[in-house]
């Protein structure tokens, strides 16, 4: 099966309104082309889910196309909190659902496993319990513990990106795979793109880097670069300068406009 | 200068930091100077020490402290690749050590890095609670990298509790793992009383005062009789962190101010570009 599509053909698979879940961590990995193409594609409404989310949700904010987001975290790592996130925050711009790492990552499996909630112990005695409706206590019934309740997440589509993937779908990672094979396994369908799409082969030769089984790929898109200004171990490593720009322009909401203006929303200008 | 002030206040957090890095365990940090601080102990006291810093994909990797290559470095001398199912079953089975930089802690070593004021409509938004509910549950203790020590770190009660310190959820037997352990900071290192759960003062960094942290501190610490000094860090770990665990000076960072920050930031990518672009 070939399931390579164009950048510009994304939009066919992503509707206002959906749950999309993001993968990469921080400055690591981030499917920005894929991104910028949603805020390109005028998609909005949208319910994002991101354990460690950077720029990708920070971009999303700022171009105000999130209506509820799922996170443990959104940041630039040593450039500290998202510029957008933190003024969303702040203006209550989005409907924020804050949770810890595991208990996103146990959000999605619950999501994965097709059970309504997985049970941890993460975030209690923490405020997270206050504050977030979707963490419900509960005593086990085998020996009565105290634990929390983790709502299922069931997300519609999974963002990732990959340094190589065949037509089929085997997306291989050579860096830290972050959660994305659990993001793919979750969602309902996945969008894969990649440095490169090699054949079949390349990908035998080396199959222990594979971290994305076919099963769960609907469409790969090749994007030389789809990381945008983060890092994509071997390919490149995190760009300073234009990491600088974004944070420069996300320093208000009107200089934020411009730059989604002339690196998103511009029509057209990346199209193959 | 004396002989024994011949050190900066970094190497100094690093040095008592990496002390506490103890047994067969992965060491994660969150600031400069503790990720400085896990590669020293590894280096100096504690061979089976995992330090996570290159990755999980090169786990249990060697490497000086870089910002942009730091998923780069270790290639040739990583151990295995680890998923993050398997990471959280080290945290949750307290093999996992980690220094935490949070925006507040309280008397009762509760910490926070999500919000300053209400949470629902902050006076600001942090980055989140990020692993924190997930420690404070499951390791065997919480430890704390304070890098500004003032009323505004030091605090009577955070504003969201993140980290879980001493108090109700605790007493009822809820919560078992994760009591907080020490607290570094720049004029101090602090621990808890474990019967009253309030901090408690440990030892003064060299050339601060008792009342300099009473000054910058938002409640009563419980104090020694006498206070001893940190101990200085040695001419060997000094060495070590200038010339193979940190030759580029991110240990700097931490407390360096901004318009600094960026043009040594700006300088730091140019020279990382230029040392390891040829092993890309």
């Amino acid at each position: 099966m070939n399931k390579v599509i164009g950048l510009r053909d994304v939009r066919e698979e992503i509707r206002s309104g959906d749950t999309i879940v993001i993968g990469g961590g921080g400055l690591v990995r981030k499917p920005m082309a894929l991104v910028e193409e949603v805020i390109r594609a005028g998609i909005r409404d949208l319910t994002v889910v991101s354990v460690l989310g950077g720029p990708d949700v920070d971009l999303l904010l700022g171009a105000g196309r999130v209506k509820k987001l799922f996170y443990a975290y959104v940041g630039f790592d040593f450039g500290g909190p998202g510029p957008n996130f933190r003024r969303a925050r702040e203006e209550n711009k989005a409907e924020f659902i804050e949770g810890s790492e595991f208990i996103l990552i146990s959000a999605l499996e619950a999501g994965a496993r097709g059970i309504s909630f997985m049970p941890v112990r993460s975030g209690l005695g923490s405020d997270l319990l206050r504050v977030n409706s979707n963490l419900q206590k509960f005593v086990s019934p085998f020996g009565g513990e105290k634990l929390v309740a983790v709502k299922a997440i069931r997300p519609d589509v999974a963002l990732l990106h990959v340094n190589s993937a065949d037509p089929t779908g085997y997306g291989q990672i050579l860096g830290d795979w972050f959660l994305d094979p659990l993001c793919a396994q979750a969602a309902k369908k996945t969008i894969m793109s990649a440095e490169k799409i090699v054949d079949t082969e390349t990908i035998e030769q080396r199959f222990a880097d594979t971290a994305i089984v076919k099963l769960w790929t609907s469409k790969v898109v090749e994007a030389p670069g789809g990381a945008g200004f983060t890092s994509c171990y071997p390919d490149y490593p995190a760009d300073f300068v234009r990491l600088k720009e974004y944070l420069g322009h996300a320093r208000s909401a009107e200089t934020f406009n411009a730059y989604v203006e002339k690196n998103a929303a511009g029509q057209e200008r990346r199209v193959s | 200068m004396s002989e024994e002030r011949r050190y900066s206040l970094e190497d100094l957090l690093i040095s008592r930091m990496a002390r506490e890095l103890k047994g067969e365990i992965v060491g994660g940090a969150a600031t400069f100077c503790s990720m400085a601080a896990v590669k020293l102990a590894q280096l100096l006291h504690n061979p089976d020490l995992i330090d996570m810093s290159g990755g999980l994909h090169h786990f249990d990797s060697r490497a000086p402290l870089t910002l942009f290559h730091t998923e780069f470095l270790g290639k040739q001398s990583a151990k295995a690749r680890v998923s993050w199912g398997e990471l959280f079953l080290m945290v949750f089975r307290e093999k996992f050590f980690v220094w935490i930089g949070p925006a507040q802690i309280d008397q009762n070593g509760n910490a926070n890095i999500s919000a300053i004021g209400p949470w629902a409509r902050p006076k600001a938004a942090l980055v989140g609670a990020r692993g924190l509910p997930d420690d404070s549950v499951h390791l065997s203790s919480m430890n704390y990298h304070v890098i500004d020590h003032s009323k505004r770190t030091f605090v009577p009660r955070v504003d969201f509790v993140c980290a879980v310190g001493f108090g109700p959820a605790r007493e009822s037997g809820e919560v078992k793992s994760g009591r907080p352990g020490v607290v570094i900071s720049n004029l101090g290192v602090f621990d808890f009383d474990e019967q009253s759960g309030r901090m408690r003062l440990q030892s003064l960094n060299a050339g601060v005062t008792l009342d300099q942290v009473k000054e910058n501190t938002g409640f009563d610490l419980l104090l020694p009789s006498t206070v001893p000094q940190t101990d200085a860090p040695t001419q060997t770990e000094i060495a070590l962190i200038r010339d193979r665990i940190d030759p580029l000076g991110l240990r700097f960072l931490d407390r360096m101010p901004r318009p600094e920050a960026a043009a040594f930031l700006d300088q730091l990518a140019a020279r990382e570009r230029e040392m390891f672009s040829s092993r890309l």
